[in-house]
């Protein structure tokens, strides 16, 4: 566990879990796994490419190092939002000066994946994280560079499944999915869509 | 720095037709989750826009026929838009003038998509930086 958020939204830690969170994540391939098991193939390796891409910036040297002083400044960060139930606002600083030290090597790595995978936008909300749990009482705000890498490995295989099961949507299509249960004569309106940007489609078809 | 309106930064549009009744622009803003329409003439210019909020006030609330009347008779018109490849500024201007929080963009004239105010407001703030009082 990385961060107290894994209690309600846990991120994957081994190609099991993976697998696991892709299939909650995406009913349709749930389903497309129940009604034809060949596709738990297709899927194990598709987890296992992705866990292959992205793991070197989970278990590679320098990602062991940065987690590990990582996860350091973080029990200080949490020390000191205790220490600051006490009244000592002047410990608590302390506290969190000591835990910004620590988490300068993890945001480093953090700009360091971003140019190696093009995901800027994580990492951005990664250090915009780091900045927030410098505050007193809000460490809890950082969640860690290994879980916006957790998150890419989900939306990758999940894309790509659903791409290889044709059951990939785009918005208008979810959308109109998830109003059918609600309204009468709902279509897809993809014919009074004009599509410019295709945001997290684009992202993962050049890193495919 | 490039000071220019371009594809990249635009957003999807969601649009139909002059001649559609209010009652199918209801269906496309429901069913796209949208709170507002561009309408388009038959060579996808954009002519006027719809809001949700309109055809409360306009139709429902007047108490007119959704399935009669058509876009062109309720739709907000003229509608302001900017030429891709224009300068930022003057999307700026036309948004602030008109008290809009996004703006059609067009190339030759027809519907290519959305400039919202967070993406210009950003641009402007990339464009000042560095820029002395």
């Amino acid at each position: 566990m990385k961060s107290l958020r894994d209690l309600v939204n846990k991120m994957p830690e081994s190609k099991e879990d993976l697998e696991n969170i892709v299939r909650r994540y995406s009913p349709n391939i749930d389903e497309a796994i129940k009604s034809n098991p060949e596709y738990k193939k297709v899927l194990d390796d598709l987890v296992d490419d992705s866990f292959d891409r992205y793991s070197k910036y989970i278990d590679g040297k320098m990602g062991k190092a940065t987690r590990a002083i990582s996860a350091a400044g973080h029990a200080v960060g949490y020390a000191s939002d205790a220490w600051l139930a006490t009244g000592d606002i002047v410990g608590s600083l302390g506290g969190k000066f000591l835990n910004f030290l620590a988490q300068i090597p993890e945001k480093s790595y953090s700009i360091a994946y971003a140019i190696k995978t093009g995901n800027y936008i994580d990492s951005l909300q990664n250090i915009l994280e780091g900045v927030v749990s410098y505050l007193p009482g809000l460490t809890i705000a950082d969640e860690g560079l290994s879980r916006i890498i957790q998150k890419r490995m989900i939306k990758d295989v999940t894309y790509k499944m659903e791409k290889k099961l044709g059951k990939y949507q785009v918005w208008h299509e979810r959308t109109a999915e998830k109003n059918k249960d609600h309204y009468t004569d709902v279509k897809d309106r993809k014919d009074n869509v004009i599509r410019v940007n295709f945001g997290d489609e684009e992202e993962l078809e050049q890193a495919a | 720095m490039n000071k220019m309106i371009n594809k990249e930064e635009l957003q999807d549009a969601v649009f139909c037709k002059e001649k559609d009744t209010i009652l199918e622009v209801s269906k496309i803003l429901r069913d796209t989750q949208s709170r507002h329409i561009i309408i388009v003439n038959e060579n996808l210019k954009p002519v006027g826009i719809i809001s949700t909020v309109d055809i409360n006030n306009r139709v429902v609330a007047e108490g007119k026929n959704a399935s009669s009347l058509k876009a062109l008779d309720i739709m907000t018109k003229p509608i302001e838009t900017v030429e891709l490849d224009s300068d930022y500024n003057e999307a700026y201007r036309k948004m602030i003038g008109k008290g809009t929080y996004s703006i059609p963009v067009t190339k030759d004239g027809k519907l290519i998509g959305l400039l919202g105010f967070n993406q210009l407001f950003s641009k402007i703030s990339e464009k000042n930086k560095g820029v002395k009082k």
